[in-house]
């Protein structure tokens, strides 16, 4: 499979996987202008990747300072992919970073959370 | 022989006191586009920060804007005119399909009392109004934990079928303003549209 590496834009996340740390990463903001646009491609290349079975540690590090609700639908696509894959015997870890006045971002990664109970979560305060 | 001026400046100065009257910092009405969301969502953080504005009220009120606006890009019923209508003048978007503009109305500001408010109004066909009130008046009400619930359920099974249920927009702002937040919707001078205007409290 191959890496994913999209820098971001003012509107936009970075968004990454690198394939052999097993590592996904959506950092930034997030309000594209056409919001299917810029995540179906590689949401599915992600979710393909989490379909398949890993020998190690499967993390996804979500820090987000901002996302607009088109953008929420994407994470709960993304919560229900990565549950599923710790569901079918990956290790799966979730990271949900927010900064550290943001009450806000942080009852956002609670909420997701409930979504997930075989993948562990953890929410991380920078 | 006397040259006639239109231009009014105290007119101008008029309308600008009508609108800082009404304490509005941040106004625009005319077609929209998601280059507008972008330049005055910017200046609008730059505003906040420079006014030392609480970190929590100013993401709040950012995300307001940003849901108002992209909700009169999709759903203002007045638009520029369709391309089957002028086909001689239509843009093409970078996917090659037509743009269409639609128009609103979006306006910021703080009430004497200093709760800001993000105001968007679009023009709604009065066949569309009765739904509109049903979706919004089914989340009248609910408090913040209640609409997140809400929100979260729709993202994961979309609205029921049939459902008068709010789209995740509306709900994602009720749950921004804590449930502080008021719509309208008054006929308009247009045969067959009514003014929609949506308020979020902060």
């Amino acid at each position: 499979m191959e890496n994913i590496d999209i820098p971001s834009t003012a509107r936009t996340p970075r968004l990454s996987l690198d394939v052999a740390s097993r590592v996904f990463l959506l950092e930034g903001e997030s309000y594209p202008e056409d919001t299917k646009k810029f995540y179906e491609e590689p949401v599915s290349h992600v979710i393909n990747f989490l379909s398949r079975s890993h020998d190690g540690e499967v993390v996804a590090r979500f820090k987000f300072k901002y996302f607009n609700s088109s953008s929420a639908k994407v994470l709960m696509d993304l919560c229900t992919a990565l549950e599923s894959s710790a569901k079918a015997g990956n290790q799966v870890l979730v990271e949900w970073h927010y900064v550290s006045d943001d009450e806000n971002m942080k009852e956002l990664g609670e909420e997701f959370s409930e979504e997930l109970s075989a993948a562990r979560f953890t929410l991380i305060e920078y | 022989m006397t040259v006639s001026q239109r231009l009014n400046g105290t007119s101008y100065l008029t309308f600008r006191k009508e609108l800082e009257d009404r304490g509005i910092v941040f106004s625009y009405s005319g077609y929209l586009n998601e280059v507008i969301l972008s330049g005055i969502g910017n200046a609008l953080r730059t505003k906040m920060t420079i006014d030392q504005t609480d970190a929590k009220v100013s993401r709040a009120v950012f995300s307001t804007f940003v849901e108002q606006v992209q909700n009169v890009i999709r759903y203002s019923a007045e638009t520029t005119p369709p391309v089957d209508e002028d086909p001689l003048h239509e843009v093409l978007d970078d996917d090659g399909e037509p743009t269409i503009l639609p128009y609103g109305l979006v306006v910021i500001g703080e009430y004497p009392d200093g709760t800001r408010f993000v105001t968007c109004c679009n023009m709604v066909r009065s066949t569309d109004t009765q739904k509109l009130r049903n979706q919004l008046d089914s989340i009248r009400g609910l408090d913040r934990k209640e609409l997140g619930a809400l929100m979260r359920q729709q993202l994961k099974d979309g609205p029921p079928e049939g459902s008068k249920g709010a789209g995740v927009g509306f709900i994602s702002m009720a749950r921004e303003a804590n449930g502080k937040w008021e719509y309208d919707i008054v006929e308009s001078a247009k045969d067959d549209f009514d003014l929609f205007c949506f308020e979020a409290h902060f």
